[in-house]
């Protein structure tokens, strides 16, 4: 595993602080993702994981320290600017349009882009055969798996994405599908997306992953490898609650 | 009898459709804003005193018609972006404060500006007299009125349903946050909703201008009548708006043949009836997806 991060950071969120109204959630903070890599953020219920991507995508700003993407500060921008700098978040839950069909689900995202989008709803259907199937069912009434797969797909119409947020992709979904959103999320990455991932099936994301951050009560506890993370069985355990 | 059916009809079908015009303004604006916005009745009177005043200036209803809902989109455009955009993260009760507020206001420089008594835009004269069929006859101006307020709900139906811009309004008003997080900027959407339900609030008074009255109270008048219809047809949902504005607009004109003192009470049995079986109103819960 090379750690580019020293070389080249794509993300780097330094010192900082979010509170929602009075509660303090995330303390002091910091986080870097290389350009190119996968790079999970893990821990129990409540640690801030989500808390930490909404502050990058500027939904719950931060009230101290600098987010910056390729150099660029991130902060106070509306997130709208946030995702025409090339950030896609991908909500736990998924969060589709669920009264808007798949198609117009995808029509929205594209919305926001500036060149001619046809020819990548073509790729994004040719990628998503089961969204090519259901292009006029309403989302709302599509499974688990495949509402991921719609919120993936949304994620990269638009503006061209480098950088995914993902929060939880793998929750609520059974295990087959699992596997099958990680291959996306590795097909994804080696088309040179970066990803920064949120999961609490701290397994998957590990596999997944190139690096990794441990989040406990907001504060980062613990910085490694995916692979050194994985193999400590005693850390998984003692941060994670993963025998 | 039947010609008297038929006109009531007309006359009912008429008026519910520029009740449309309104309700629906007011449905969107909640629907996507959450804002229960009792300004709305106000833009109606502004529109209708707008259009009086270009209507007896320019001597053009055409003009008034054109020209008077823009004045309306204007003062929209400085509530929504000077007074309410700050407000949208509190509690549902600032809205409500700051809208009866500006409803008050407007009333006030109303009076103000152009005295308490009672005005009517003129009728224009293309369209004075009456329409003959056989025995039959219908005003001409209450015919224009039918055909262009069912026509641009008509359109305004089709855009909702079918263009960008009516799936964007929709992905608004189900999950903001979202829409914004994909590159679109929901402010700007929410100022083009609130300055389009004030456009439409303005129409609408032009063109009932001149078939009833001109004056101060018109605004609390209507704004009751559309909060019943929004309420009927289901907080937010853009067609129950419609299907109810032309219920109600049928009520108001058969009621009126029954018991004309009464109507008034009919249109509140009906909404007590009708949440009484669907608390969530006639459309409120199929899209409360």
């Amino acid at each position: 595993m090379t750690d580019r991060r020293a070389t080249d950071p794509l993300l780097t969120v330094d010192s900082i602080d979010t509170h929602y109204g009075e509660s303090h959630v995330l303390f002091d903070l910091s986080l870097t993702v290389g350009r190119g890599d996968i790079v999970a953020l893990v821990g129990r219920n409540g640690a801030g994981k989500t808390t930490t991507l909404r502050s990058i995508m500027g939904l719950t700003p931060v009230t101290n320290g600098t987010i910056r993407k390729d150099g660029d500060e991130l902060h106070r921008l509306e997130p709208h600017e946030i995702r025409k700098r090339g950030i896609s978040w991908i909500p736990e839950e998924r969060r589709v349009f669920g009264s808007l069909t798949v198609e117009e689900n995808l029509r929205l995202a594209a919305h926001s882009g500036e060149d001619d989008q046809t020819e990548r709803f073509d790729e994004i259907y040719a990628q998503f055969p089961r969204l090519d199937e259901r292009r006029d069912q309403k989302a709302g009434t599509m499974s688990g798996g495949e509402q991921q797969m719609l919120a993936i797909a949304r994620a990269l119409l638009g503006p061209e994405t480098d950088l995914l947020l993902l929060d939880e992709p793998s929750e609520g979904l059974a295990p087959q599908i699992v596997d099958d959103v990680a291959d996306i999320i590795r097909e994804l990455n080696e088309r040179d997306v970066t990803v920064l991932l949120v999961e609490q099936n701290a397994e998957m994301a590990l596999e997944l992953a190139d690096r990794a951050y441990v989040l406990e009560t907001g504060e980062i506890v613990h910085e490694s490898t995916a692979d050194q993370l994985l193999a400590d069985r005693e850390m998984m355990e003692g941060y994670l609650g993963v025998k | 009898m039947v010609e008297t059916i038929v006109r009531t009809a007309l006359l009912g079908i008429q008026y519910g459709m520029t009740l449309a015009l309104i309700a629906t303004g007011l449905t969107l604006i909640f629907g996507m804003l959450d804002v229960i916005n009792f300004a709305h009745g106000a833009l109606y009177m502004l529109g209708a005193y707008f259009g009086w005043v270009v209507a007896s200036t320019l001597g053009s209803f055409w003009l008034a018609l054109l020209l008077a809902p823009l004045f309306v989109g204007v003062v929209g455009v400085a509530i929504e972006v000077l007074s309410l955009r700050p407000l949208y993260d509190r509690n549902p009760l600032y809205h409500i404060l700051l809208t009866f507020g500006f409803a008050i206001m407007i009333q006030g420089a109303v009076v103000e500006l152009w005295g308490g008594q009672t005005k009517q835009i003129a009728e224009p004269a293309s369209l004075a007299g009456t329409l003959t069929i056989g025995s039959f006859d219908y005003p001409m101006y209450r015919l224009f009125v039918l055909v262009v307020s069912t026509l641009l709900i008509g359109v305004i139906w089709l855009a909702v349903e079918r263009s960008d811009l009516g799936i964007l309004m929709r992905a608004s008003a189900h999950d903001s946050e979202m829409v914004d997080a994909l590159g679109i900027d929901v402010s700007k959407v929410f100022t083009g909703v609130f300055v389009f339900g004030a456009v439409l609030a303005g129409f609408a008074g032009v063109l009932l201008g001149v078939s009833r009255s001109v004056n101060p109270g018109m605004g609390f008048g209507i704004i009751i009548e559309a909060f019943v219809i929004v309420v009927i047809g289901g907080l937010g949902s853009f067609r129950g708006a419609i299907y109810t504005a032309l219920l109600i607009g049928l009520v108001s004109s058969f009621g009126a043949l029954v018991a004309s003192t009464l109507t008034e009470i009919f249109l509140f049995v009906l909404m007590a009836g009708v949440l009484m079986v669907r608390p969530n109103g006639l459309f409120g819960a199929t899209e409360a997806t």
